[in-house]
């Protein structure tokens, strides 16, 4: 081969070690780059405002569009967005539980035949937005209503429960400590059971709805009077 | 893996295909074997192409001019850097498809949650 070939090949040779190098490096920083946009993309919403929305919307937005962007590789080898993908994973897994609260509408219900009690303002928006087909949302947002309640109570008579515990763990420990009766617990358990379904996704029927929104409501005007 | 994404593994959920943890080791495979068929190859060819050369310019009738030596082996050494780098994605994929079967079983409880909320928005 001639001097000039060599000399040739030699400046080839430099150009595409050189190249290899740049695309090694700008591939590497490249997937740092797009991991920290990501990052910020799942920690620009705090998971306890999400599942506090009771929104369907939200919920199921921030899990498919902003969670979902994450990579299989993004989430092995970045531990912050590991951290914030098994958070929200955890906190929806309990938040959607159905959890073991199992009654019996017809053996265990004591529905009384003056179903139709005078409703407060809260119940007469939620049956507003269960006609118009909001069913999750309405659902959701009675039990929180309810758990709120329930804390009420706890902390009214000096019982303290943890944040996580759900509302039927604390209808359970409420019951269990005789400071709600026994209609009280039916009741409500009844309710929460039909809103744990609509929430982990199954279907129910605006009956079903509507028979834990008056229950519940029949049971505060209760507990209130107490 | 870069190409699947926790959207991805929603998609595969809501598609009841039968077996889809099977479906998931076959793609890890797959790609496995493609990594490492890459990364085999670039780290031969610039190994060899580096020991070549030096044997080469070590023999004594050789016309080979030092330029060209040095610049052929640092090319042979930055392309397998490309070569290493491959071989460290290829270590991290055990980890990879572990951490995918664990989101799959975990997103897969919540698809009664994930088909409603399909439903309300399409």
């Amino acid at each position: 081969m001639t001097k000039e070939l060599f000399n040739s090949l030699t400046i080839v040779s430099g150009i595409i070690g050189i190249m290899s190098i740049i695309v090694t490096v700008f591939s590497i920083l490249n997937n740092y780059r797009l991991q920290n946009k990501k990052l910020d993309i799942v920690k620009a919403k705090k998971h306890a405002d999400i599942l506090s929305s009771n929104d369907i919307k939200t919920v199921g937005n921030y899990l498919y569009e902003d969670i979902g962007k994450v990579t299989i590789d993004d989430y092995v080898s970045n531990p912050k967005i590991k951290n914030i993908v098994d958070s929200y994973l955890n906190k929806l897994g309990r938040f959607l539980d159905k959890g073991d609260l199992n009654i019996d509408p017809i053996e265990n219900v004591v529905i009384s035949n003056d179903m139709e009690i005078p409703l407060s303002q809260d119940s007469k928006v939620l049956l507003l937005q269960l006609e118009s087909g909001e069913s999750w949302n309405v659902l959701a947002t009675l039990r929180n209503i309810i758990e709120i309640k329930l804390r009420n109570i706890a902390k009214k008579q000096g019982l303290y429960i943890e944040v996580e515990k759900s509302a039927s763990l604390l209808l359970r420990a409420l019951y269990n400590y005789k400071f709600i009766s026994s209609f009280a617990y039916k009741n409500l358990a009844y309710a929460i059971m039909v809103c744990n379904k609509a929430i982990h996704g199954e279907n129910i029927n605006l009956e079903e709805a509507k028979e834990a929104i008056f229950l519940t409501e029949r049971v505060f005007k209760e507990l209130d009077s107490n | 893996m870069k190409e699947i994404n926790i959207h991805d593994l929603i998609d595969l959920i809501l598609a009841d295909v039968s077996d889809s943890e099977a479906k998931i080791q076959k793609m890890f495979e797959w790609h496995f074997e493609r990594l490492k068929t890459v990364s085999t190859w670039i780290l031969g060819t610039s190994v060899t192409t580096m020991v070549a050369i030096f044997l080469n310019y070590m023999n004594t009738n050789s016309t080979l001019s030092g330029w060209f030596v040095i610049i052929t082996i640092l090319l042979g050494f930055s392309i397998s850097s490309f070569g290493i780098y491959l071989l460290i994605k290829l270590w991290k994929l055990n980890k990879q498809f572990i951490s995918a079967l664990k989101l799959h079983s975990e997103i897969n409880k919540m698809k009664p949650f994930i088909i409603k909320y399909l439903q309300g928005t399409r």
